[in-house]
């Protein structure tokens, strides 16, 4: 790797905007996304359900479904190459060589007409040119590298007779088969119970260390991130509000939505406490909120935060970067006492 | 769900599954075995499927071994035989040229089965190639063509192809690709909707995800799984395209005189219907016998092959 390789960040996500005209309008789903992954890194992206995490995979894959989305603006650049502008032919040959995907159901993302170990040299044959016999041993030597005893067999089964634990490491398998530089994980966990979980994330941690794989992993689980990244950003309602350090994000967080995320899990709480709840819900994507889009539901909003977008604050920290999109970190003194001060959770106006 | 996918497979390419079965003998083994034979359970819990079967397995090798099992040769003439009646030496009876129509018959078998074979795969097999081209673009050009077959579909089925029969020439050749072309809007329709519900599941997207390109994701992921329910259709349709192939001939439209052919034989039979009742009948009956087969037997395999529709 150069000098440049180790400026440039691998992956580098700069103020995207996707927007999905509909009928009743346009739904404006990610809204100034930054987000950087520097390579061999495991990066969470953390946000609830809706709020743009696996808009932002598709659009770094440029999976989206062609005609039903517009880019307002933003870049992706993969090693500081535009993806953006790639024609689809150009991205068929990044795609499963460079970058990689798995997805969140291992029940559905392989196809039951074919044999596993065939699905897996179909994208060995794709970009590296081997024969049918070459692919078909490479991907059972990958099947076995994935911990899947007897992995000559099982690359002749079918997926039915697959668990779903074997079934996404399957999935790692293909997707780790040409050693590419960046894997999108989305949500690979979160269909496997919890013992399984904790093997697959093993495994992913000990296969991006050792092939020099960055992960962008995107859950809702900060166990999961604090478990294998190094950095998070937390996303809501279609920008990312707060990104750094996992230690740092997860001890201190600055931003109200991640404070009041993080005393929202249940784990905190005894048996016969209440858990907390954010109030209110996720705005209409179709109409946000024309400030900050976590105004309405946080405790110390006010007039300015309604008014305008607050900027991106980072702050240094011994870890790296912190940086926070609240206009209480700009400066705006009456806000940040008032968040310290007062309990979060609870609408303090 | 396990018994659909690997089943279709099976019965699309035989000589695979023969290599499957023997490579599954590890740890696997017997899941081809033990899905013939629960087949083969299924089958036999229904009759009726059975006798398709049956109807359809005799068909088809009777009309394979036409030489040995025919009695006479099928264009015979015995000028001093005419019209005989059915007896012992000719058990259907013979026609005014004194053909021994049980000949004609089995070798009719082979016409009819042909015919129906060749119009249900031309059908199918640009009904895939359409239907799944048009599922996976869709957009415009899903639009364009889903219209464009409803336009064929609009027209009732044997008129249209009697006009292209008609105006193709009347011969065997052409009346099975009229009918063939009037069929094809059936699988184009069934194979873009299986297509438009496949395109979306993950695996299409995965291998997307991994650089495969539309064509390779179109043909090694969507199509499989769009086999099926073309297979039953087919199946079912067999019965109905010798139907109106035999129609066709009937209306002077397909086979000419003097082949062998049920739908021609039973015209010519037409004008001695009051008389020589035997030499109309023994032809039709070998139509309706032939089609009651490959329906009977197509919904047995629906039965086998679509869990969902399983009584």
């Amino acid at each position: 790797m150069n000098e440049e390789g180790v400026k440039v960040p691998l992956l580098t996500i700069n103020d995207l905007r996707v927007e999905f005209p509909t009928y009743w309008g346009t739904v404006k789903a990610l809204d100034g996304v930054t987000l950087e992954v520097n390579r061999g890194e495991i990066v969470g992206l953390v946000g609830e359900s809706g709020c743009g995490k696996s808009v932002t995979a598709m659009t770094v894959m440029r999976l989206l479904p062609p005609g039903q989305y517009r880019i307002a603006s933003g870049s992706v650049k993969l090693s500081g190459e535009e993806l953006l502008t790639k024609t689809e032919r150009e991205m068929e040959t990044i795609r499963g060589k460079r970058l990689a995907m798995v997805f969140q159901e291992p029940m559905t993302s392989l196809n039951p007409t074919i044999r596993v170990g065939e699905q897996i040299a179909e994208v060995i044959r794709v970009h590296q040119g081997l024969s049918r016999a070459e692919a078909a041993e490479r991907a059972a030597q990958l099947l076995h590298s994935m911990r899947i005893p007897d992995a000559e067999r099982v690359s002749r089964q079918y997926p039915f007779q697959m668990s779903g634990g074997m079934r996404q490491r399957a999935m790692l398998a293909m997707a780790l088969s040409c050693g590419p530089d960046l894997l999108v994980a989305d949500e690979p966990t979160t269909a496997l119970d919890v013992t399984v979980q904790a093997q697959v994330l093993r495994l992913i941690q000990q296969k991006s260390a050792e092939l020099g794989t960055a992960v962008l992993f995107i859950t809702h689980d900060f166990g999961v991130v604090a478990q294998v990244c190094r950095r998070v950003a937390v996303m809501y309602a279609g920008t990312v509000v707060e990104a750094g350090p996992v230690e740092v994000v997860l001890r201190e967080p600055l931003h109200p939505y991640t404070r009041a995320l993080l005393t929202a899990l249940p784990e905190r709480f005894s048996r016969d406490e209440r858990l907390t709840v954010i109030p209110g819900s996720v705005p209409n994507l179709l109409h946000p909120p024309a400030g900050c889009r976590f105004e309405p539901r946080c405790p110390h909003g006010d007039e300015h935060c309604r008014a305008s977008k607050p900027p991106t604050v980072s702050r240094p920290t011994g870890l790296g970067e912190h940086r926070v999109a609240c206009w209480a970190m700009d400066g705006n003194q009456a806000l940040a006492g008032a968040m310290n001060g007062g309990g979060v959770g609870e609408r303090g106006r | 769900m396990r018994l659909r996918e690997s089943s279709s497979r099976e019965r699309e390419v035989p000589a695979a599954a023969g290599r499957r079965a023997g490579r599954n003998a590890d740890g696997s083994r017997g899941t081809v075995a033990g899905q013939l034979g629960y087949s083969w359970y299924l089958l036999r819990r229904n009759p009726l499927s059975l006798i398709g079967l049956g109807i359809v397995l005799a068909v088809g090798l009777v009309a394979l071994a036409a030489p040995v099992v025919a009695p006479h040769p099928p264009d015979a003439v015995a000028l001093a035989e005419r019209l005989l009646p059915p007896g012992p030496s000719h058990w259907f009876g013979t026609d005014e040229m004194g053909r021994d129509i049980l000949s004609r018959v089995i070798w009719g078998a082979r016409v009819s089965l042909s015919a129906g074979l060749i119009i249900v795969g031309i059908g199918a097999f640009f009904g895939i190639a359409i239907g799944s081209a048009s599922g996976a673009i869709g957009g415009v050009t899903d639009t364009l063509i889903m219209r464009l077959m409803d336009v064929i579909l609009a027209f009732p089925s044997l008129v249209l192809s009697m006009a292209l029969a008609a105006a193709l020439g009347p011969n065997l050749t052409n009346a099975m690709l009229a009918v063939a072309f009037v069929r094809i809007p059936v699988y184009v329709r069934l194979v873009r909707g299986q297509a438009l519900e496949v395109r979306e599941k993950d695996f299409v997207r995965a291998s997307r995800a991994s650089g495969a390109s539309g064509t390779w994701t179109v043909v090694h992921h969507i199509i499989p799984n769009t086999l099926t329910p073309v297979l039953v259709q087919a199946s079912l349709d067999i019965g109905g395209a010798i139907l109106t192939a035999s129609a066709l001939s009937f209306l002077g439209l397909g086979a000419q005189p003097p082949t062998a052919e049920w739908g021609a034989m039973v015209s010519s039979g037409r004008r001695f219907i009051l008389d020589q009742w035997w030499y109309a009948t023994f032809p039709g009956a070998a139509i309706l016998v032939t089609a009651i087969g490959f329906n009977l037997f197509g919904d047995g395999l629906r039965d086998i092959l679509d869990p969902r529709l399983r009584r």
